[in-house]
């Protein structure tokens, strides 16, 4: 008796219509700007465009409402409706090189919305010149990791007790350290999210990072 | 009559079972340090989530900072070995809780001070797990505006030791530090505070 081959779905497919959107590469570019020059957080939610561009090197999918903090209060704040698509946002210099327990509590926040669809994302280049777009793995699980640990009296503990201690996650820690934790705790605690890194600064390809031997891999986006 | 004695003995016996049952229920069997990186999905069930190395100590107690006729107090206590039957877990933690008056006390903007104090977690505006081993002199509360609804964002209240001293210190509130978004009309995230956010506050 032979075990059917079940097709595994392609773990890059909604992360194509992002990198060879040419637009967006030019919003994530911005975003790498501010992150590098700025002392507080600048982001773009994304929604579908209705008439979107098509042309080569023009291609323009999505329409972007833009947002930005200010020195007195460096966090951004935000409105939009439930037909977003995603956020993009930067993280300056002494926020984390990756994405914080804030930004995940701003994403379960959002899809607690029923009418947010599962495929939103939610981005961030840092000031360490890494860029990473998490994704709805699973979103039930989402909604139960966010229910367990994300909630206002919840979240503290998870920052201390997880982030900081468990996954070894810090502002002052290297990149490398950080991204490994981070990529840890999506798996271990079965967060429902997939995480994509850019392979570099121009934001064109993404690799999907995951953990095998204690060591993050990342699978290529083709 | 014979039958009514031994449904009395039935009865007793069951007392005494339910009895004996809930008072190990709530015996911790394990004592572990807080913030340790276990969570109650990872210990056995009663284990105790002990602060071993006493570290809430210094914070607990009344703390007030006063310019002319504003007056702020807080009020941080230890809760220790708090059962969670949830979780079936207990837990050592601090609870806040904070006033604040513009006319020398008379009387208050805000005041979520009571006495006694309710322990639980759920009810108080301000709550920490623990404090972090690379935060020596830091204690980072989750803090709750109770007059201005900031939603589920995580707001912070830090409380830093003065350089030597155990009697002031530093706190500083503040908005989450990250994107804080609001869909379909809702009102925009409100960034004020209803007490001031950065003050020097002296043990009473």
């Amino acid at each position: 008796m032979t075990t059917p081959v079940v097709e595994q779905p392609d773990p890059c497919q909604k992360i194509a219509q992002l990198k060879n959107d040419d637009v967006f590469k030019q919003k994530m570019n911005i975003l790498k700007g501010a992150a590098e020059q700025w002392s507080f957080e600048k982001m773009f939610t994304v929604y579908d465009d209705p008439t979107p561009n098509t042309e080569i090197s023009q291609s323009d999918n999505y329409d972007y409402d833009e947002f930005q903090g200010t020195a007195s209060n460096p966090f951004v704040s935000w409105t939009g409706n439930s037909t977003i698509k995603g956020v993009i946002h930067s993280h300056y210099d002494g926020l984390l090189s990756v994405p914080s327990p804030t930004d995940l509590q701003d994403m379960y926040n959002q899809l607690l919305t029923p009418t947010v669809t599962s495929d939103f994302f939610y981005g961030v280049v840092t000031h360490s010149g890494k860029a990473y777009i998490l994704q709805v793995n699973d979103r039930s699980n989402f909604i139960n990791f966010g229910n367990k640990n994300l909630i206002n009296n919840k979240i503290n503990k998870f920052i201390k007790n997880k982030i900081i201690k468990k996954y070894n996650i810090k502002e002052n820690n290297t990149n490398a350290t950080n991204e490994l934790g981070f990529v840890k705790m999506l798996e271990e605690l079965n967060v429902g999210l997939n995480i994509y890194k850019a392979t570099d600064l121009t934001f064109s390809d993404y690799q999907k990072l995951e953990i095998q031997n204690n060591q993050v891999t990342a699978t290529p986006c083709n | 009559m014979q039958l009514n004695k031994q449904i009395m003995k039935i009865l007793i016996l069951s007392m005494l079972f339910f009895v004996s049952v809930k008072s190990i229920a709530q015996t911790p069997i394990n004592i572990v340090n807080i913030c340790n990186g276990l969570t109650s999905e990872d210990v056995s069930d009663n284990t105790y989530f002990k602060d071993i190395n006493q570290t809430f100590d210094n914070y607990i107690g009344t703390w007030v900072w006063t310019s002319g006729n504003e007056i702020v107090t807080f009020k941080l206590t230890k809760v220790t070995q708090k059962y969670f039957p949830e979780e079936r877990v207990f837990e050592d933690y601090m609870i806040g809780n904070y006033s604040y008056s513009t006319d020398g006390g008379t009387t208050f903007i805000v005041n979520t001070i009571t006495t006694p104090t309710n322990e639980e977690r759920e009810l108080n505006p301000m709550y920490t797990a623990c404090v972090n081993d690379d935060d020596v002199g830091i204690n980072i509360f989750a803090f709750d505006d109770v007059i201005i609804d900031k939603g589920n964002s995580y707001c912070t209240a830090t409380f830093e030791f003065l350089p030597n001293s155990t009697t002031q210190m530093q706190v500083t509130i503040e908005n989450p530090k990250g994107p804080v978004g609001r869909l379909d009309g809702q009102p925009p995230f409100n960034p004020n505070f209803t007490i001031p956010t950065n003050m020097i506050v002296t043990k009473q």
